[in-house]
C-alpha cells in the first residue's frame, strides 16, 4: 500500500470518510449528509415556519439583496414602495395572523404565534437590517389592535386592511408609537414608566379625543398609513394611558424631523406631530386606560423578532466575512485555510446558534412570556453586536470598507441593544415579571 | 539630546486642545456625522504651521516635537498626549497626523536629505487586508520588490490601505530587496503611481486611506532610507502607529465619558437625571475604570526601549487592549444616550464607529495574536 501523506491521511479520517469502516448499523447512526447548518436549523422548525423561513430566504436574496447598499447609503433618496409591496403580495405583510384573515399556517400559529413572523426577519435582516425593519415595523403597528383583544378594534380596523393586503396585495403600512422626546426606555418598564413625564395627551371631545404632542423615533413613522399611538388621559398620569389608531390623513396629524441614524438607515425612524388631532371613539383601540398593558404585552410579542433580527444581523456579517476569507489571501494563503481564521468564523456561527436556540424557544408558546421574550432579545443582540465586530476585526482593514457590507451589519445590529427598551431596561423587566415566582423569593 | 519637561508637555496639551476647538470643532459643525471633509486640507495645513504634524523640514516648528517628530526617539509622552487629546474630538484627524508623522519619523530617522520636499508622507507598507505577517516583515515574502538598476531601483507591487492626510506628496514604501527589506521615499506623482481610494469606510474618516501600484517605478539610490536593514524601520512605523492607535483609543474614550457625563446630568428620565439611576452609574463608571486602566498601561510607553522587536510587542499589546477596553467604553457611554446615542446629532456613534475602525486597522486582535506569537519566538 502506498503511504499516504499527512493530507491524505487527514481525509481519510473525517468520519464522513472513515465510518466506512464501521458495521452496517455503525454507519446507520452516522449522520453523513452534507447539509448546512442553515439546513439543519430548518429542520428542526413546525412545518409552517419551515415553509417560510425558505420563502423569505429567497425573498431576502432577491428583493433585498440588491436594495441594501444603496437604501443604506442614500436612505432618503430610496422609494421603498416596490419592496413593500412585493412583500405584502408575497403575504410577508399578513404574517402575524393565520389563514383565512392573514397568511400565516394556523396550525404553527397555534404551537408558537410568532415563530413565523421570525424566521423571516432573521431571512430579511441577514441581508438589511434596515429594510428588515422597514418591513417589520408594520407588524409592530397592528400587534396593539390584535393584542387588545377587541374583537370589535380588529374587525372594524384590521379585517379590511388584512384582505387587501393578504388577497388583493394593496400594502396599507402601519406604525407603532409609544416613545416620547422625555419618556424613552422609562415607558418600557413599569417602575420607571410611574415616574415617566409623558407629554402626548388626550383631551375628551364629543365623539372622541383630541391628541397632542409629540413621539420621537417612530419606526416607519413618516411612510405609514396609520398610527397606532399610546396617549395619556388628560389629567391623569400613565396608568391613563390609552391606545389610539391616528390616520395620516387626520387634521392636525404631520412628520417632523426625520432621525439620521448609525445604522438600520433604509428605515425611517421620525418624529410624529399630534396638533390637536380629533381621533373619534371608534379608533380606540381596546378600552380606554388600557394602553400600559398593551404597551406591555405588545412588547413581549415582538421582542422575541427583534432577537431574530439581531441574529440576521450577526449572520449577515458572518456570512459576508466567510465569503471574504475564502478570497482573500494573507502571506500568499487564503485566510479560510488559516487555523486561527477557522476558529473565529467557528465561534461566531456556534454563538449565533446558540441565540438562535434562544429567540426560537422564545417563541415556542402561543402566549409570550415575558422574561424569555427580554432574555432572547438580550442575548440575540449581545451576540450579534459581538459576532459583527469579530467579523469587521477578521477582515482586517477590509472589514471597515463599505462595499462588503459587513460594517454595515455591525451598525444595524448595535441598534438592537437599545430599541424596544434598551437590554438594561429589559433585565429590569426579566426581574419585575419573575419577582413573584423566583427573585422576590420563589413559589 | 531633545528632552520633554512636565512645563513643555503641559505647553502640548494646551496647543492640541487650541487645535480641536478652533480647528477641528468648526469642521464638525453642519449635516454631516463626520464633518466637512471639504475643510480637511486647511486643518491638516493649520496642524503644519502650529507644529501639532510632524515635518522633516528642521525649519518648520514640528520638526522636532510634532507627532512623531525627532523628540519622539527619546520619548513618545509628547506625541501620544497630543494624539489623544486631538481624538477627543475627532480620532480621524488624529488618525491622520499619526500616520502622517510615523511615515516623517521614518525620514527623519534615515538622516538622510532627501531629493524632494515632504510635508504630507504616507506609509505603503501592507499589500492585503492584514498588515504583512512576521516573514514578510524580515522581506522572504514581501510581494512588492525592489530591484537594482544603475544608480537607483525600480520598484514594483501594489499596497494597500495606505493611510495619511490626503493628497501625499511622497509615499514611503517598503518592498523586498534580494531576501531583505527595503525602504523608499517615492514622489507621489508619476504616470507609473497608480492611486486610488479605498471607497466608503465605517470611521475615521478623515484619515484617507489609498490603494497604491507601482508599476516600474524608478527611484533614486538617495531615496532609500534604510542602512541594508528595511526591517527594523516597518517595525518602528508599525511600533509609533500602534502607540498613536493607543492613545488615539484613549482620546476617543475619554471624549465619549465627557459628552456621557454631561448628558446624564442635563436629562431626566424617571422623575430623576439619569446620572442618579443606577443602570447609568454603572455603565459610566466601568467606562471610566477601563480608561483609567488604559491610561495607566500608556505611561508604561513613553520611553523607548534599546530592543526593537520587544517595543513592537509592547505597542501592538497596547494598541490591541486600548482598542478593546476604550471601545467597550464607548459603546457603555453610547447605551447611556439610550436612542440619542444612536443618532448622528449627538457625536456618540462617530465615537463608536472610529474605536471599533482603530480596532481593526493595521492589525486587529486575530493577526495581533499570531504576529505576537511569531515575534515571541526570536
Amino acid at each position: 500500500m502506498a503511504m499516504l501523506s499527512d493530507a491524505e491521511r487527514a481525509e481519510l479520517l473525517k468520519l464522513r470518510n472513515s465510518r466506512a469502516t464501521l458495521t452496517a448499523m455503525g454507519r446507520l447512526l452516522v449522520d453523513g449528509r452534507e447539509l448546512s447548518l442553515w439546513e439543519q436549523d430548518t429542520e428542526t422548525l413546525p412545518r409552517g415556519a419551515r415553509k417560510w423561513r425558505g420563502k423569505a430566504r429567497r425573498f431576502a436574496q432577491k428583493f433585498i439583496r440588491p436594495l441594501a447598499p444603496a437604501a443604506d447609503l442614500d436612505p432618503h433618496g430610496f422609494d421603498p414602495r416596490p419592496l413593500v409591496r412585493e412583500a405584502t403580495r408575497q403575504g410577508f405583510q399578513t404574517l402575524i395572523l393565520p389563514f383565512p384573515l392573514g397568511t400565516a399556517s394556523p396550525v404553527t400559529y397555534l404551537g408558537s404565534t410568532t415563530i413565523q413572523v421570525a424566521v423571516a426577519a432573521e431571512e430579511f435582516a441577514t441581508e438589511c437590517g434596515g429594510l428588515a425593519l422597514l418591513l417589520m415595523a408594520h407588524n409592530l403597528g397592528i400587534a396593539p389592535v390584535l393584542m387588545s383583544g377587541h374583537l370589535r378594534s380588529f374587525f372594524r380596523h384590521m379585517v379590511p386592511v388584512y384582505l387587501k393586503g393578504a388577497w388583493l396585495g394593496k400594502p396599507t403600512a402601519m406604525a407603532f408609537a409609544i416613545t416620547e422626546p422625555g419618556a424613552g426606555s422609562d415607558a418600557e418598564y413599569s417602575e420607571g414608566a410611574a415616574r415617566a413625564k409623558l407629554s402626548v395627551t388626550a383631551r375628551k371631545a364629543k365623539g372622541g379625543y383630541v391628541l397632542t404632542g409629540t413621539k420621537v423615533f417612530i419606526s416607519d413613522g413618516a411612510i405609514a398609513d396609520r398610527i397606532t399611538v399610546y396617549a395619556k388621559l388628560e389629567g391623569e398620569g400613565i396608568e391613563s394611558w390609552t391606545c389610539f389608531l391616528v390616520d395620516k390623513n387626520m387634521k392636525g396629524f404631520s412628520v417632523g424631523r426625520r432621525e439620521r441614524k448609525m445604522g438600520q438607515r433604509a428605515a425611517d425612524a421620525s418624529e410624529i406631530v399630534l396638533d390637536d388631532v380629533f381621533v373619534p371613539d371608534r379608533n380606540i383601540i381596546g378600552k380606554v386606560r388600557s394602553g400600559w398593558a398593551n404597551n406591555h404585552n405588545v412588547l413581549n410579542y415582538s421582542r422575541p423578532v427583534v432577537g431574530a433580527m439581531a441574529l440576521g444581523h450577526g449572520r449577515g456579517a458572518f456570512e459576508r466575512a466567510l465569503a471574504f476569507c475564502r478570497e482573500a489571501r494573507s502571506g500568499g494563503v487564503k485566510l479560510i485555510d488559516r487555523q486561527e481564521v477557522q476558529y473565529e468564523l467557528a465561534d461566531m456561527a456556534l454563538s449565533l446558534w446558540a441565540a438562535r436556540c434562544m429567540v426560537w424557544r422564545s417563541c415556542a408558546n402561543f402566549r409570550a412570556s415575558q422574561a424569555a421574550s427580554s432574555a432572547a432579545k438580550i442575548v440575540a443582540s449581545d451576540t450579534a453586536f459581538r459576532v459583527a465586530s469579530r467579523a469587521m476585526e477578521l477582515m482586517g482593514d477590509a472589514g471597515c470598507l463599505h462595499v462588503h457590507g459587513v460594517e454595515r451589519s455591525w451598525r444595524d445590529s448595535r441598534l438592537t441593544q437599545i430599541y424596544e427598551g434598551t437590554n438594561q431596561i429589559n433585565r429590569l423587566d426579566i426581574v419585575e415579571y419573575q419577582w413573584d415566582a423566583d427573585f422576590g423569593g420563589g413559589v | 539630546m531633545n528632552t520633554v519637561g512636565r512645563e513643555e508637555l503641559e505647553h502640548f496639551t494646551d496647543l492640541a486642545r487650541r487645535f480641536s476647538e478652533g480647528v477641528i470643532a468648526p469642521m464638525c459643525v453642519g449635516e454631516h456625522a463626520d464633518g466637512d471633509s471639504a475643510l480637511l486640507p486647511g486643518v491638516f495645513a493649520s496642524a503644519l504651521d502650529l507644529g501639532i504634524a510632524a515635518s522633516p523640514d528642521p525649519e518648520m516648528p514640528g520638526h522636532d516635537f510634532g507627532i512623531w517628530g525627532s523628540a519622539s526617539s527619546e520619548s513618545r509622552e509628547a506625541s501620544m498626549l497630543l494624539l489623544g487629546t486631538i481624538a477627543e474630538t475627532c480620532g480621524g484627524i488624529a488618525m491622520a497626523l499619526n500616520m502622517q508623522g510615523a511615515a516623517t519619523h521614518i525620514i527623519l530617522s534615515s538622516k538622510k536629505l532627501l531629493p524632494l520636499d515632504v510635508k504630507r508622507p504616507s506609509i505603503c507598507l501592507q499589500e492585503g487586508p492584514w498588515p504583512p505577517d512576521w516573514n514578510a516583515l524580515r522581506g522572504s515574502s514581501m510581494e512588492t520588490v525592489a530591484a537594482a538598476d544603475g544608480d537607483g531601483f525600480i520598484i514594483n507591487g501594489a499596497k494597500s490601505f495606505c493611510y495619511g492626510m490626503g493628497d501625499a506628496d511622497a509615499w514611503i514604501v517598503f518592498a523586498r530587496l534580494g531576501d531583505a527589506l527595503a525602504c523608499f521615499a517615492v514622489p507621489a506623482a508619476g504616470e507609473e503611481i497608480i492611486v486610488t481610494d479605498t471607497g466608503p469606510r465605517t470611521g475615521l474618516r478623515a484619515c484617507a486611506a489609498k490603494r497604491v501600484e507601482f508599476h516600474n517605478t524608478r527611484v533614486p539610490s538617495a531615496a532609500r532610507l534604510d542602512d541594508g536593514d528595511g526591517s527594523a524601520r516597518a517595525l518602528r512605523a508599525l511600533t509609533l502607529s500602534w502607540l498613536g492607535m493607543a492613545s488615539i483609543a484613549a482620546g476617543i474614550a475619554r471624549g465619549a465619558l465627557a459628552a456621557t457625563k454631561k448628558y446624564a446630568g442635563e436629562r431626566y428620565q424617571g422623575g430623576a437625571v439619569i446620572t442618579h439611576h443606577p443602570i447609568i452609574k454603572k455603565l459610566i463608571a466601568g467606562a471610566e475604570t477601563r480608561l483609567f486602566a488604559t491610561e495607566a498601561s500608556l505611561g508604561s510607553a513613553y520611553t523607548e526601549r534599546s530592543d526593537d522587536i520587544a517595543e513592537a510587542k509592547r505597542a501592538l499589546m497596547l494598541k490591541t487592549e486600548a482598542c478593546a477596553r476604550c471601545g467597550d467604553a464607548v459603546t457603555d457611554c453610547l447605551q447611556a444616550f439610550g436612542g440619542y446615542g444612536y443618532m448622528e446629532d449627538f457625536g456618540m456613534e462617530k465615537r463608536l464607529r472610529d474605536i471599533h475602525s482603530l480596532r481593526c486597522l493595521m492589525g486587529s486582535p486575530v493577526w495581533a495574536e499570531q504576529f505576537l506569537g511569531d515575534a515571541g519566538g526570536e
